[in-house]
């Protein structure tokens, strides 16, 4: 039981990450590999507040999100002077800078010893110490962001986002500002992931940098591409494959150090086949241009 | 005084390496219209191969390296007609082979851990000797790196001007469309670039390896730093991607000067990007806004 209630926190975890990726990637059209850049803010972030500081979960959470939405903020900026593989690059320069800073910052990160002693959320007095009561707050947070994108994606700003994700210029001279719709897309992204990443830090207890390299993002990205985007659908079904893939493989019976990098492996022949027969993947709206 | 021309020297070395690779990134880029993720893929590859042959079967390192860069040239070759031609003849999007080429890196690094493990190899060799050029210090293996690389870097550059298939080459990133109205052979034309491509990153990836070692998980940082040379010299000159990747040989190597070594990607590429911000279309590129770029 203990096991399956894991495997519901990391889909309820991955779920968020991947509805993230999808606000840059699905509705605008921007390929970014820094998700795990504002994963890992999110995660320190929050454990710096509550395990340093001492503030509360209701505390530090708000503020946690309020941290990435500004780092969000900052880094749109910069990132989008570019555009097409221009923009990838200077996301994962992003990423490599953030994942230094992680590594190397170890006065606030604790660097590759990690961050310890993260406590498990408490909200008026009710304990998220148990695995099931964690999993039902990772679970019912996903449901939340999901509800959230659902809503999004009915609003005219989410059809400014796809107008200008179709055709920038087009989409310019109907009245659309690209600067501000995609600054906005890129702060409520960062926000987005900075939430698991909170949710992560309590849920272990415990963070080091490992679990934010540009890898995570290209897991992330991996859910976008199996799944689909441009929707609420594909997220969520590239999060649930490739979170439960994994699984299948340890069933399989394969040593660790064998599963790794076979699922890793997969995940390489997944992006090569499906972005050539299924670009859109298995249950998205928009295939990446 | 005598500290800074050390880590110009540094910078310098470093600089040589990332020029091949810069030049083997862009001219794939370029003419194919991939983002050559792959290159990532390549670097790690021909490593290994390296590894494998001086290293584990103790072949003579000049051979075994030459080898490996044949060995390069071959997995160029086979990602060419098994991922990017294929793509290129479905007329998929430029996002989905970029999609694609990182599937091949992901592919590749993991295949490598499972053959070899995720932990450093190193390839045994006597300590390299130190040589002094007046105050600044460098050893027989830097020597070699700098003279290799920048000799390659420069007689590449020197016959894209000249040599036929390196002109047309060149041309095919220029107008794809004229390599048909020239009756050139457009297949050959795309190979000749990837192999190009694989003996450009190939040899800083064996100097590099012969160094420091290799581990399977480094391609996609290689990737990034040949990517940024790239396009902070400016996608369109061949040379620009020299000074792009000296910028990036010189920054990492004053990085050291007030900050340990581990922050020296994160500075160099800090400080790389805020100037690609002020001149997106890199240092020797035509201003450009954003929405040109896509």
């Amino acid at each position: 039981m203990t096991y399956l209630l894991h495997l519901g926190v990391m889909l309820g975890l991955y779920a968020m990450l991947a509805l993230s990726a999808n606000m840059s990637i699905g509705y605008g059209g921007l390929l970014t590999l820094a998700t795990a850049a504002f994963y890992g803010m999110g995660a320190y972030l929050y454990a710096w507040l509550t395990a340093t500081a001492g503030w509360s979960f209701l505390a530090a959470l708000p503020s946690t999100l309020a941290g990435a939405a500004l780092s969000g903020f900052l880094f749109a900026q910069v990132a989008l002077r570019f555009r097409s593989e221009a923009f990838t690059v200077a996301t994962m320069a992003v990423q490599t800078i953030a994942f230094g800073v992680f590594c190397n910052w170890t006065d606030v990160t604790g660097g590759a010893y990690g961050f310890p002693d993260i406590p498990r959320p408490s909200i008026f007095g009710l304990a998220f110490d148990s695995q099931g009561a964690f999993c039902a707050l990772t679970l019912a947070s996903a449901a939340a962001v999901a509800l959230l994108a659902w809503l999004f994606g009915r609003t005219r700003f989410a059809l400014a986002l796809k107008a200008l994700r179709d055709d920038e210029p087009a989409a310019a001279t109907l009245g659309i500002a690209p600067r501000r719709v995609f600054t906005v897309a890129m702060v409520l992204s960062a926000a987005m992931a900075a939430l698991p990443g909170a949710l992560f830090a309590a849920y272990v207890s415990y963070v080091d940098p490992t679990g934010f390299s540009i890898g995570e993002s290209v897991l992330v990205l991996a859910m976008l591409v199996v799944g689909g985007s441009g929707n609420l659908r594909g997220p969520v079904v590239g999060a649930a494959i490739l979170v439960l893939l994994p699984e299948a493989l340890r069933f399989a019976g394969l040593p660790a150090e064998v599963a790794g990098p076979v699922r890793e492996m997969t995940y390489g022949i997944l992006l090569v086949v499906l972005m050539y027969l299924k670009p859109r993947g298995l249950a998205g709206e928009y295939a990446i241009r | 005084m005598e500290l800074l021309l050390q880590l110009l020297a540094n910078g310098l070395v470093q600089g040589a390496m990332v020029a091949c690779l810069a030049a083997g990134f862009g001219i794939v880029y370029r003419a194919l219209r991939v983002f050559h993720v792959a290159m990532g893929a390549q670097f790690v590859f021909s490593s290994y191969a390296f590894y494998t042959l001086a290293g584990v079967l103790g072949w003579n390192p000049w051979v075994a390296g030459t080898a490996a860069v044949v060995a390069s040239v071959a997995f160029a070759l086979a990602l060419e007609f098994a991922v990017y031609r294929p793509f290129a003849r479905k007329g998929c999007s430029g996002g989905a082979a970029m999609v694609a080429s990182l599937g091949v890196l992901i592919f590749t690094e993991n295949a490598l851990a499972l053959v070899f493990g995720n932990e450093v190899k190193t390839i045994p060799h006597p300590p390299p000797g130190m040589f002094a050029l007046g105050p600044v210090k460098l050893t027989s293996l830097q020597l070699l790196q700098f003279v290799v690389c920048a000799t390659l870097f420069v007689v590449v550059g020197g016959l894209m001007g000249r040599g036929r298939w390196f002109k047309a080459s060149w041309a095919l990133g220029d107008e794809p469309r004229l390599v048909h109205a020239l009756a050139l052979p457009m297949g050959a034309l795309r190979a000749w670039t990837v192999s190009l491509g694989g003996v450009l990153v190939a040899v800083p990836a064996l100097l590099v390896s012969a160094d420091t070692g290799m581990d399977p998980h480094e391609g996609l940082r290689w990737l990034l730093v040949a990517s940024m040379a790239s396009f902070f010299g400016g996608s369109g000159s061949y040379w620009a991607w020299g000074v792009g990747a000296l910028a990036i040989g010189a920054a990492q190597a004053f990085a050291v000067w007030r900050l340990p070594a581990q922050w020296s990607d994160a500075v160099a590429f800090t400080l790389l990007l805020a100037a690609l911000a002020l001149r997106p279309g890199g240092l020797f590129g035509a201003p450009r806004r954003p929405e040109e770029m896509a």
